[in-house]
């Protein structure tokens, strides 16, 4: 009894030790005093000082945030219709539409990159953020559909029924009744979004264009050269950015979630 | 003359290319309490939503209040659906819920105000209207579904199998509300439901629906004793419907024949000799021998069930083609479990499936 116990504690503790220790390491280093990864000298927040100066890479990380922010806008908006219409609507061929929506979440990143640049190649579409956003939409919307209709069920076709009863539109019963029902679904649909576009290497590397970094390409390129601190700090605070957004979500999935269990 | 409030004239509806609903027309009247009866899937819901416009008619016409709203949006009809499961709105407070409908319509807020105070007050829900659907119990939820139809002040109340999700004690408490609001209010209140209980004690008129067509429209008290049709006859109580043939008419009487050579005497209709009747024996109308009497059906208790007020007996009876009839007495010491017993019906009791009769 003892035994397992203890066995099992041991074994969670490896696990998160595991998942974890980079992330801390990471952390620590950002705020390290040597030029070096590996010894731990002083505190300094020269790192992130020295950040603020380095335009390459304040310029990659913008480009980055747009790309993020831009994509996760268009691609929730577009997920989140989709989702309502594949729910709402019969129409022919609805099965094989529902099933071909899993294909861009299976399949090899490095083959939708391929087929992406390919894409964009024969339609002499110029590489650069341009080319990125568009991918970047198009591995999202999956994703944001899938989120979105997980909040979908018979009770809220029912619950649309009772608006047009009342004298709503469709338009008002999409803004006042559904949106609403379906929100936490969004705005888990539009973290995920954010946080895979945030952190693209792969497909970002086959359509991106000269003169068009993001920050994981430019990570990714000064492996060769050597990563210098300030990027350890960068990364730091992306990291606060994506902690903040997803415990954001969570929360108010959680509360949406409560109040619903409340009727049992 | 009483005022038709909605009408269905030859209405059809198809799915696909099954036809759910085969030309009905029905008028429903002004401040009447209607109920829509029949098992499930016999087309009384659909029925309902083409009322409220959420099912287009596939052909045939639907008037609300004079007007022909066949081709109108629900949003514009002038009646409003309590949905089977509520349909509340579960991210908006009772108050909000209930205020949906008028702000929907763009109803100034002072009177809205004013009508949903009254709305709620009617339905006895006052001091919830800060809480969430998900917070209250099944009976309030139904109150709150109740007030966001009524507040709306149409003259038509569409009720789809509204009590169906309560359990029998509420259920009860709520028809005898329901009913009563339903005066309080004048308005006309359309009910759809299976539970044959619910219809009797509720409705003003029941029409029984049976795949896609009614059966028929009456009182409550005129279609438990009066049924058209064998459906209404079993679908309505318990029932025991046996063939009978006219051995001949004497004058005021004839004389029908039942099972293998029992004849009874009833009053002459019209019938012929020779005629083929289809006769309905409610279980309370029988009467108990222990000998043979005149007009008498023998037979043997199969089944003999104490049920405290009455007693729920099975009597084989018939020869040739031997029946189980349904029989309810009250009085338990008549008979006892595999006895011989001779039963007789009232003559004006005996009831002829689809005979005219007059209003009682």
């Amino acid at each position: 009894m003892n035994k397992n116990k203890l066995f099992r504690n041991l074994f969670i503790i490896l696990v998160y030790i595991f998942l974890f220790l980079p992330i801390i390491i990471l952390i620590l280093y950002s705020f390290n005093d040597s030029k070096m990864n590996i010894i731990f000298t002083h505190f300094t927040l020269r790192w992130y000082q020295e950040l603020i100066h380095n335009q390459e890479l304040l310029n990659a990380f913008s480009n980055t945030l747009i790309i993020a922010i831009t994509s996760t806008a268009i691609s929730t908006v577009i997920g989140t219709i989709s989702a309502v219409g594949l729910f709402k609507y019969k129409f022919p061929g609805k099965n094989l539409i529902n099933g071909l929506i899993y294909i861009p979440i299976v399949i090899p990143e490095i083959v939708l990159g391929i087929s992406l640049l390919s894409v964009y190649t024969l339609s002499k579409l110029e590489l650069g953020i341009g080319t990125i956003l568009l991918s970047h939409i198009a591995f999202s919307i999956p994703y944001v559909i899938t989120s979105v209709r997980s909040t979908l069920n018979p009770m809220t076709s029912q619950i649309e029924e009772a608006a047009y009863d009342l004298g709503a539109s469709k338009l008002k019963t999409f803004w006042y009744v559904t949106l609403p029902m379906i929100f936490p679904g969004v705005v888990s649909g539009a973290a995920l979004a954010f946080t895979l576009s945030l952190d693209d290497v792969v497909i970002s590397y086959f359509t991106a264009g000269p003169g068009s970094n993001t920050l994981p390409l430019k990570i990714y390129s000064m492996i060769k050269t050597g990563i210098t601190p300030d990027v350890n700090a960068l990364s730091s605070i992306i990291l606060l950015i994506t902690i903040v957004v997803l415990t954001v979500a969570t929360i108010y999935q959680t509360k949406t979630i409560q109040k619903r269990e409340m009727a049992k | 003359m009483k005022n038709v409030i909605v009408r269905l004239d030859n209405v059809s509806k198809k799915f696909d290319d099954k036809t759910i609903i085969k030309n009905v027309s029905l008028d429903i009247y002004e401040g009447e309490f209607i109920t829509l009866l029949g098992p499930s899937g016999c087309g009384k819901t659909t029925i309902l939503r083409m009322i409220s416009g959420l099912e287009r008619v596939t052909s045939g016409d639907v008037y609300i209040d004079g007007e022909n709203v066949t081709n109108v949006e629900p949003t514009d009809r002038p009646v409003n659906t309590i949905f089977q499961n509520f349909a509340l709105f579960p991210f908006m407070t009772v108050w909000d819920n209930v205020n949906f409908g008028l702000k929907m319509k763009k109803v100034p807020k002072e009177e809205a105000e004013k009508r949903i105070k009254k709305a709620i007050k009617l339905v006895k829900l006052e001091g919830f209207e800060h809480r969430y659907p998900p917070q209250l119990s099944g009976g309030q939820q139904q109150r709150v579904a109740i007030a966001r139809g009524i507040v709306m002040n149409h003259k038509v109340l569409l009720l789809d199998e509204s009590l169906c999700s309560l359990d029998l004690k509420l259920k009860r408490e709520m028809q005898i509300e329901l009913k009563k609001l339903q005066k309080q209010l004048g308005m006309t209140f359309i009910y759809v439901t299976h539970d044959q209980d619910e219809a009797l004690t509720m409705s003003d008129r029941i029409a029984i629906i049976n795949k896609g067509v009614i059966e028929q429209l009456d009182s409550p008290m005129a279609i438990y004793r009066h049924p058209k049709t064998t459906f209404v006859a079993d679908f309505i109580g318990e029932s025991n419907i046996l063939n009978g043939t006219i051995g001949g008419v004497v004058g005021e009487n004839a004389f029908l024949n039942i099972l293998d050579n029992i004849t009874l005497t009833i009053k002459n209709n019209h019938y012929k000799k020779d005629q083929i009747l289809k006769v309905l024996f409610r279980p309370e109308t029988f009467e108990i021998h222990n000998k043979e009497v005149k007009d008498s059906i023998p037979g043997l208790v199969k089944d003999y069930i104490y049920d405290g007020q009455f007693s729920k007996l099975e009597v084989l009876v018939g020869k040739k083609e031997p029946i189980t009839l349904k029989v309810t007495i009250t009085d338990a010491d008549l008979c006892k479990k595999d006895d011989t017993v001779f039963l007789t019906v009232p003559e004006e009791k005996i009831v002829i499936i689809g005979e005219e009769y007059e209003e009682e």
